[in-house]
């Protein structure tokens, strides 16, 4: 076979079935294409197939199925009129369910969120919103709680964040000046809040690297300062009411001390995980036999561990070491 | 007349149909049903499974007439497509193909049931349909899809490329073997 003898054949035979097709006979179209004259059994095979088209539906069954379609469109066109509007809104509904599900998904995820994650602008436009109806000393002080949680949560995966904790400080300040030292419940919050900061602020400031020591020295210092603010005597607080919990810091991972290069020798063999740490205030042992039973080391106190330092202002300093729990929070030492 | 041929009052109708209306129904059928009905004859080979058929492809029609205009599909192409989904179907539904090609087989054409015609269609259509039925099973699969829309619906060369999924060259190749074959076949048996 000649491809090109066939491709020309190809395009003979469409030639001649269009000119049948436009109501010519074979004959003049033979006459007209003398080259198709050897295709003369296939045109002719075409023509005698289309004797076939005269097939039709019988009148019969012509009636039959137009009749099903007739009762079938009547019946699509009674029904549907109900159910459409009933399924828009079905739909609509899902939707907006579904939308509020993600919205509150993501206000939720972004509730423990953290500085520089994703979701913390979306937490922190959340709080906008809840603050607003918040009277200026209540919503300092939730502030200064809600900054503090953050400090708290960042240094206890290893990230030491003072921004978050001055930020908190400030805060506590506003809330005290502000009013918030009051006898009703703000005052207990504030003074909670106080206490939270003292303890973790003099224990971060002596594991955390040392970029970001002097800062939170700086805080430290600024937590001290807050004391007359608040109401209270410098050099002490009144006893807390409630006891308060410091959030567990991170054991001492080989990233964590990879990052604490510069912490000073045998800091990490008295935070030994073999030691772990009770939350201050939580001491239901009396002192003295505390001493007797626990072999760990007794956490010096703040404003003790360095004479120089500017301590918190609670007196401790003249206190005996010995009086103190291992990690009473400052607020109980007198 | 061919099935993708549009009468002018076509889109009047698919407008009233979409409402129910019984008359404009009935002008779609009448204009569309033959071409439908022919096709699939000449495809399964059963007059009665045709009209069954027949009856499927136009209800469905029914069901999807509201979603026609997206498709942006002439009218007649659309029903056409249904027809062929249906046929697919009904295949699938039996497992087999109804036509055997002679060339496919050792003991001979088989029909699925039959060459069978309608009692009330005139003798002489049953003479041409059945001999129609019995040459195209000398045909391969695409040859005989070609050859039905072709010469037995009426469709042009480029529709029956769109609606096959294939080049116009292709399908005048197709065309040409069909023809040689059943030309060869017809001799012999005349």
């Amino acid at each position: 076979m000649d491809p090109k003898r066939d491709a020309h054949e190809i395009e003979l035979l469409e030639r001649c079935l269009c000119r049948l097709e436009q109501g010519a006979d074979l004959e003049t179209c033979l006459r007209e294409v003398p080259e198709a004259i050897p295709l003369r059994p296939l045109l002719e095979t075409a023509l005698w197939l289309q004797r076939g088209q005269e097939v039709a539906l019988s009148p019969a069954a012509r009636r039959r199925l137009i009749r099903q379609g007739q009762l079938r469109a009547a019946r699509r066109a009674a029904a549907p009129q109900a159910s459409r509007p009933a399924l828009r809104w079905a739909w609509a509904l899902v939707a907006a369910l579904g939308l509020i599900l993600v919205l509150l998904s993501a206000v939720g995820a972004a509730e423990a969120s953290l500085p520089g994650e994703p979701l913390y602008p979306v937490k922190r436009a959340v709080e906008g919103l809840v603050t607003l109806g918040m009277s200026p000393e209540e919503r300092a002080l939730y502030l200064a709680e809600r900054r503090w949680s953050e400090f708290e949560a960042s240094a206890a995966r290893g990230r030491w964040l003072p921004d978050l904790a001055e930020e908190s400080l400030a805060r506590l300040e506003e809330a005290a000046r502000l009013g918030a030292e009051g006898p009703a419940g703000p005052a207990a919050r504030l003074r909670a809040l106080y206490e939270r900061q003292g303890v973790l602020l003099e224990e971060t400031a002596a594991v955390a690297p040392p970029d970001v020591r002097s800062a939170l020295t700086r805080a430290r210092q600024r937590w001290a300062g807050l004391a007359p603010v608040l109401g209270w005597p410098e050099g002490g607080i009144p006893e807390p009411t409630r006891a308060v919990e410091t959030p567990v810091l991170p054991e001492p991972t080989a990233e964590i001390l990879r990052e604490r290069t510069h912490t000073p020798p045998g800091l990490e063999k008295r935070e030994t995980p073999s030691a772990p740490r009770t939350p201050p205030g939580q001491e239901k042992t009396p002192p003295g036999q505390e001493k007797k039973e626990t072999p760990r080391p007794v956490r010096t106190p703040p404003g003790q561990e360095k004479k120089d330092t500017p301590g918190p202002p609670r007196g401790q300093d003249s206190a005996p070491p010995g009086d103190q729990g291992p990690k009473g929070p400052p607020g109980r030492q007198r | 007349m061919g099935l993708l041929t549009p009468h002018p009052e076509e889109r009047r109708w698919i407008a009233r149909a979409r409402k129910g209306d019984p008359e404009a129904i009935a002008a779609l059928y009448q204009h569309y049903a033959d071409g439908v009905y022919r096709y699939l004859l000449y495809r399964v080979g059963d007059a009665e499974l045709a009209e069954d058929l027949t009856a499927d492809v136009f209800l469905k029609m029914i069901e999807d007439l509201p979603r026609y205009e997206e498709r942006g599909l002439p009218f007649g192409a659309w029903l056409f497509r249904i027809a062929r989904a249906r046929l697919i179907d009904h295949w699938r539904r039996q497992g087999r193909r109804p036509l055997v090609a002679l060339e496919d087989t050792e003991t001979g054409p088989q029909l699925e049931t039959g060459p069978q015609l309608s009692q009330d269609i005139p003798e002489d259509e049953i003479a041409v349909s059945e001999m129609i039925q019995q040459a195209l099973r000398v045909l391969t699969e695409e040859q005989r899809e070609v050859v039905v829309l072709r010469f037995l619906v009426g469709m042009s060369l480029e529709e029956v490329a769109r609606a096959m999924g294939k080049s116009v060259g292709a399908v005048k190749a197709l065309q040409h073997r069909a023809l040689s074959a059943l030309a060869r076949y017809l001799e012999k048996v005349r």
